[in-house]
């Protein structure tokens, strides 16, 4: 079973796609703000995932995963971690900050 | 590098400076300290989430540390430390971001796109800068003997150090340059600023027959004596480019002197 994946998809997609669905308007609003983050993500994160992988600080292979590996990174990692995970802290964010634009 | 640090030390190298650059422009600042609160908020939030999830992760194999990268610290016995510094500053780093591009992007501003276009336009101008050079004597003199010194490190195959120190040399004297070209010119305007005036004044009250002589006794006006205060800057900028040179010239003599003495016997 892909370990990582059923993980992300439990604590990751779902609930950035719940949070997304509750925040969709001010999701819409600040998509230039997400687009950003994604875009640091795919940038300076994969950067310094693939340095943690090469050095040795993780590794990806402790259990069965989905099968595909991009640079040493399985397609799980790229796509839910990145993706989810960063609209989930983008959703995490926006609900705080939410409450000081209104004030 | 870092050995059993590696984890936490990536994080600080990936995180910090990114935070430096949202924490320390004034700008930037005033608009996160008046968000500081649910920056914090969701730092905490993120930070909890991560914390508690992690070492269930771990503990099913979805991914592992090498041993020998990782503190090997767990709080309460159940989350690593280095996971929570992890989630701490990952946290803090987007929780800022996004509160800061959400205020400039209510204001119709895309901050990132705004800051990379006045970044590329300081470059444009800085390397229009760089044309001075070629205006001025000793500049290009200067440059003439960096090229003289690179071709001797090529040929003499000097170590990354004496690389390094050429680099650093070569870039000092043309930077001293640069200033002083800088210095100059605004010397120049500001000490001149009122000085054709007067100069002009001058030769408008010799050239006026009739009051104090004729067109014919008048003299061309005396160059007008310069500022003392202006000439002491001037000269303390060209002695920052002696002193830049002199430095220069040490550190060549130092790598090549012994170098080209060895190839001459």
């Amino acid at each position: 079973m892909p370990v990582f994946a059923w993980f992300l998809l439990v604590f990751f997609v779902v609930p950035a796609l719940a949070l997304g669905w509750v925040l969709r308007v001010e999701m819409a609003r600040y998509r230039r703000t997400i687009v950003w983050c994604l875009a640091f993500v795919y940038t300076i994160g994969a950067g310094w995932d693939w340095l943690s992988v090469r050095t040795g600080v993780w590794r990806y292979d402790s259990a069965p995963t989905l099968g595909v590996w991009i640079a040493g990174l399985p397609i799980e990692e790229l796509v839910g971690f990145y993706v989810f995970g960063t609209l989930l802290i983008v959703g995490v964010a926006l609900l705080a900050l939410g409450r000081s634009r209104r004030v | 590098m870092f050995e059993r640090l590696s984890y936490v030390g990536y994080t600080a190298l990936f995180c910090v400076p990114p935070l430096a650059l949202l924490w320390l422009r004034r700008e930037f600042a005033t608009v996160l300290r008046a968000r500081l609160r649910p920056i914090l908020l969701s730092t905490a939030v993120l930070t909890l989430y991560g914390s508690v999830l992690w070492p269930r992760a771990l503990a099913r194999g979805a991914w592992a540390y090498g041993p020998e990268r990782v503190t090997g610290i767990e709080l309460f016995g159940y989350v690593p430390v280095d996971d929570v510094f992890w989630w701490l500053l990952i946290g803090l780093l987007f929780s800022s971001f996004i509160a800061l591009s959400t205020h400039y992007e209510d204001r119709g501003v895309d901050i990132v796109a705004r800051e990379i276009r006045e970044l590329w336009r300081s470059v444009v101008y800085a390397l229009r800068g760089l044309g001075v050079i070629r205006l001025e004597r000793n500049s290009t003199i200067h440059v003439a003997v960096a090229i003289f010194v690179l071709l001797e490190a090529i040929l003499f195959d000097v170590s990354a150090t004496e690389w390094a120190l050429v680099a650093l040399a070569i870039g000092f004297v043309v930077a001293a340059e640069l200033v002083n070209s800088a210095v100059e010119r605004v010397a120049d305007r500001v000490g001149t600023g009122s000085e054709p005036e007067a100069a002009g004044s001058r030769a408008r009250a010799a050239a006026a027959p009739g009051r104090e002589g004729t067109s014919a006794e008048a003299v061309p006006p005396a160059p007008p004596a310069p500022d003392p205060v202006i000439a002491v800057i001037k000269d303390a900028a060209a002695a920052a480019v002696l002193v830049s040179a002199a430095a220069a010239a040490a550190v060549g003599l130092t790598i090549f002197l012994g170098r080209l003495l060895a190839a001459l016997s």
